[in-house]
């Protein structure tokens, strides 16, 4: 009784699915299956190259002769097993009729596989058994049924290694989209959440997927993130730094103008603010866009704990970025410039520390700086094990010894280590970077320069950032043009009974908290 | 063409060369500063230079923390060129903390000097200027100080602290000169410094190893001058004096005659004055004085009731009139200098612009006969942590 209201529920459902298939036109014939099986297998043994992965199983059910196509690791056989071939045996040799409208019944009736589609076009056809899909092609019949067995090794959803939080939910993206996709659909149970797919790379054939509330989004910025990922013409994506090189805005800088993370609380944060996901097959790190400058400063973290602690922390980060930036070029300028800056007990233990080291300051900076930077690289690659023994060498070793052999002044390693531990405070990683390269531009102003040159430096930074946008948006929105009610959420993060509004650069829905009570579609 | 043209932007800053850099390996730093002349008006300037590894904290190699140099020449300038051939290293003149003038130089007039001073870009002026009493400047800078280990630093302390907690202390920087000096109605006073002791010993770095040591530089009386000429001094009481009418007290101890014989001592804990004139119809101006000071009882050297009012009204008493006597004894003495260190001018200009342009030409002149009345208010605020003395009831 049961079994039977179960099996009419699933037939049901396969009809709708059926129902829901879009209409294909019969393609020309040379990019078609021909009628004959063998014929067919043969083709894409010739097309494949006969790898070795590949897998054909011929069924013969009756006298009618099937085949499966599948490649070994990629797609499940378990489930091939399950829902396709154990359902083709036992159902077809019991009743003959089946055969009159055989695709049909097969789809409908018989095989029991979640995911099944009907196409005709050879291509589309061979390029699913590529991505981890099931073909079944039946002798006298020029379609193929595509059937969704993807189901490769997966390194399953973990903690996030890059952005580690105390308080917040520690799931991180991996690197199959749809468990991606899955992970921002389990945050958002609203109908308006789309989900657009693409693929790009003519070689990998990277699936790439388009993230947006609508209603909330602002519609522009997704036809111009879709206009620009259609004119990416290139063999193969491999991660999300290839899209963002290729779609970012063609402005010169070393500021990163689209937003990645691996955690799927923030890039819903984004989607919920009217922003635009990019997410790509192969990498748990997902783009959002339009970027804002002050988004590289605000951890998700920052909306989880008290609002008075998260502004004291945001402020912090502010200031830590203006002095990984500044502290090795304000360092020379005072000490070779403006020595009358200091106060008089503070220059003479400088000078102390001074005596006798070789060097100009702005080439022991230089030294400690590339050193750092140097060591800094060397512990990314290395294996963990051995990275704590390269950061003793580095900090003790080399930091020690440089001052005790009398190299490097020891208030130089102390600038040194000051502006490392201060570039680590800021959240995003892309920012950092920008932080590490425009350091050494600002040393190499103070040194011909000094604080006037710093000055320029800033001046010039200032501007640039205001030059800056990111699809359409201002990179410096909220501070210039100037949002007062983007106040709350930038420098400082107000408590969240405060921030009834989106921030601005979204036009559409601005209201996050409504303030009549009806419902408004998020 | 763009190409170039970035090129050459970024070659911009390479041409510059590190403009005006210096690195701090290669600084003299000075922190004091001598001026005396010698017979033929040449300028003898002494400098006091750190060794910076000697006054840091860990290493030290025995030597002098400082070094004074010394040389001649026409001017001061020429004079810190000229060292260049005694020195390794460029004198960086921006932390000087003292200059000390000669008295002979000072009486001889000072404004030769003050020009290089103010003129100079490495200056702060936040310096302190002194004047070597009845001796030359170099001598001061010769002294090594006990705690401090760089004595321009120590003296610069010693001047800012005595300034706080002792009235007859007076701090002159540069700015507060060159004012006093343009002004028509006022004339600048400068805190005196002398070397006690035994000043050969002093100057060695073995005198430091001793507890007592064998010389300090001591502050000591105030000059006054006229115009920018040294005219005399001023002691301890009419240091005190001017302070007080210059509303320059912060906190002190005095003492005050007790009724009953012996000395009470009173700390000042708030010292005001104001100052105002009026003109009478003759057009003869009048300065009135208004002390207006809290005081608090510090120590009790005689047999006296504090616990009741009326005797802590009798002590104010005569605590006013000290400081009355105290301020007319002052003025006495600037009068017989003829010097207006108390900017009694300036008041008459601020009160009456109109009278003080007949005025300012005579003043020299109207000064030494100006009508003083100063009226003195003293509040005894507290008595301690005991209200009579132990000693009352010692039996003797």
């Amino acid at each position: 009784m049961n079994l039977l209201k179960k099996s009419k529920l699933r037939k049901n459902k396969i009809t709708k699915m059926m129902n829901d298939l879009p209409k294909v036109e019969t393609p020309s014939t040379d990019l078609i299956f021909k009628e004959d099986l063998e014929t067919n297998l043969d083709e894409i043994k010739k097309e494949l190259g006969n790898c070795s992965d590949l897998v054909i199983r011929n069924i013969l059910v009756g006298n009618q002769e099937l085949a499966i196509v599948y490649i070994e690791g990629l797609a499940d056989s378990d489930r091939i097993n399950k829902s396709i071939i154990t359902p083709i045996t036992s159902h077809m040799s019991e009743s003959e009729n089946i055969r009159e409208h055989l695709l049909t019944n097969l789809c409908k009736k018989v095989i029991t596989n979640a995911q099944i589609k009907e196409k005709f076009d050879r291509n589309e056809l061979i390029l699913s058994v590529l991505s981890g899909d099931t073909l079944l092609l039946v002798n006298g019949f020029t379609e193929g049924i595509v059937l969704g067995t993807k189901g490769w090794s997966d390194r399953g959803v973990m903690e996030p290694s890059s952005q580690n939080v105390v308080r917040g939910p520690k799931d991180a993206f991996s690197e199959t989209l749809r468990t991606n996709t899955a992970l921002i659909r389990r945050r958002i149970k609203h109908p308006t959440l789309r989900i657009d797919s693409k693929r790009i790379g003519k070689l990998t054939a990277t699936d790439v997927a388009i993230v947006y509330l609508e209603g909330i989004v602002n519609p522009e910025v997704v036809k111009e993130v879709n206009r620009r990922l259609d004119e990416i013409k290139i063999d193969s994506i491999l991660e999300g730094g290839y899209i963002e090189e290729l779609i970012q805005d063609k402005t010169i800088t070393p500021f990163p103008t689209m937003f990645n993370t691996e955690r799927p609380d923030s890039v819903v944060a984004n989607i919920l603010e009217g922003k635009v996901a990019i997410l790509v097959d192969g990498t748990p790190f997902v783009l959002t866009v339009p970027a804002m400058f002050v988004e590289y400063f605000q951890a998700s973290e920052d909306y989880y704990h008290r609002s008075d602690f998260a502004s004291f922390i945001r402020l912090l980060r502010f200031v830590s970025f203006l002095m990984a930036l500044l502290i090795p070029s304000a360092y020379i300028a005072v000490t070779t410039f403006h020595q009358e800056m200091l106060p008089t007990s503070l220059l003479i233990s400088l000078a102390a520390n001074h005596e006798g080291v070789p060097f100009p300051a702005v080439v022991e900076v230089m030294i400690m700086e590339l050193t750092f930077e140097i060591l800094r690289e060397a512990g990314i690659r290395l294996p963990k094990a051995v990275g704590t023994a390269i950061s003793i060498v580095g900090a003790l070793v080399i930091g020690e010894s440089a001052v005790t052999a009398g190299l490097v002044s020891p208030a130089m390693v102390i600038v040194v280590s000051f502006t490392a531990i201060t570039s680590f405070v800021i959240p995003s990683y892309d920012m950092g970077i920008a932080i590490r390269m425009l350091r050494f531009v600002f040393i190499f102003l103070s040194a011909t320069f000094g604080l006037y040159g710093i000055v320029l430096g800033i001046i010039v930074l200032v501007l640039h950032l205001c030059s800056l946008s990111s699809f359409g948006i201002p990179y410096m929105i909220s501070v210039g043009p100037f949002h007062l009610s983007d106040q709350k959420d930038s420098l400082i993060r107000l408590p969240w009974s405060i921030l009834k509004k989106r921030p601005s650069h979204n036009k559409l829905n601005s209201m996050r908290q409504p303030d009549n009570s009806s419902e408004n579609g998020g | 063409m763009v190409k170039v043209l970035i090129f050459i932007i970024f070659l911009i800053p390479i041409l510059t060369g590190c403009w005006s850099a210096k690195e701090i390996s290669d600084l003299a730093i000075a922190t004091g500063m001598g001026i005396d002349k010698n017979d033929k008006g040449e300028f003898i300037i002494s400098i006091q230079l750190i060794n910076p590894g000697e006054v840091a904290a860990q290493k030290g190699s025995g030597r002098a923390e400082v070094t004074t140099y010394k040389t001649k020449a026409q001017s001061i300038d020429e004079a810190l060129h000229k060292l260049s051939m005694e020195l390794p290293r460029q004198i960086y003149l921006s932390h000087i903390q003292i200059i000390v003038i000669g008295e002979e130089v000072a009486r001889a007039g000072i404004k030769d000097t003050l020009d290089f001073l103010s003129r100079d870009n490495e200056f702060r002026s936040d310096f302190y200027l002194l004047i070597a009493k009845n001796g030359r400047a170099e001598d001061i800078l010769y002294v090594m100080t006990p705690m401090v280990k760089v004595p321009s630093i120590s003296i610069y302390t010693q001047l800012e602290m005595s300034e706080k907690i002792w009235a007859p202390s007076v701090g002159t920087n540069l700015d507060e000169l060159i004012t006093d000096l343009i002004s028509e109605g006022k004339d600048p006073i400068i805190t005196g410094v002398i070397v006690s002791g035994n000043k050969k010993e002093g100057e060695s770095k073995s005198g430091m190893e001793i507890i007592k040591p064998p010389a300090v530089v001591k502050l000591k009386d105030i000059a006054v001058f006229k115009g920018d000429k040294l005219v005399g001094w001023l002691d301890l009481e009419e240091s005190k004096g001017v302070n007080y009418i210059n509303n320059n007290v912060k906190t002190t101890v005095g003492h005050i005659k007790c009724p009953t014989g012996g000395k009470i001592i009173t700390e000042v804990s708030n010292a005001k004055s104001s100052i105002k004139s009026t003109i009478d119809k003759y057009g003869k101006p009048k300065i009135n004085i208004e002390f207006s000071t809290e005081e608090n009882i510090g120590e009790v050297q005689c047999k006296i009731d504090l616990s009741k009012p009326e005797t802590i009204k009798k002590l104010e008493k005569i605590a006013e009139h000290r400081i009355v006597t105290l301020a007319e004894k002052t003025i006495k003495k600037a009068k017989k200098y003829n010097s207006d260190i108390f900017g009694f001018g300036e008041v008459v200009h601020r009160d009456h612009p109109k009278e003080w342009k007949k005025l300012k030409k005579n003043w020299k002149k109207i000064f030494p006969e100006l009508e003083v009345e100063i009226t003195g208010k003293v509040n005894i605020r507290r008595i301690g942590t005991i209200t009579n003395s132990v000693f009352d009831k010692i039996k003797e």
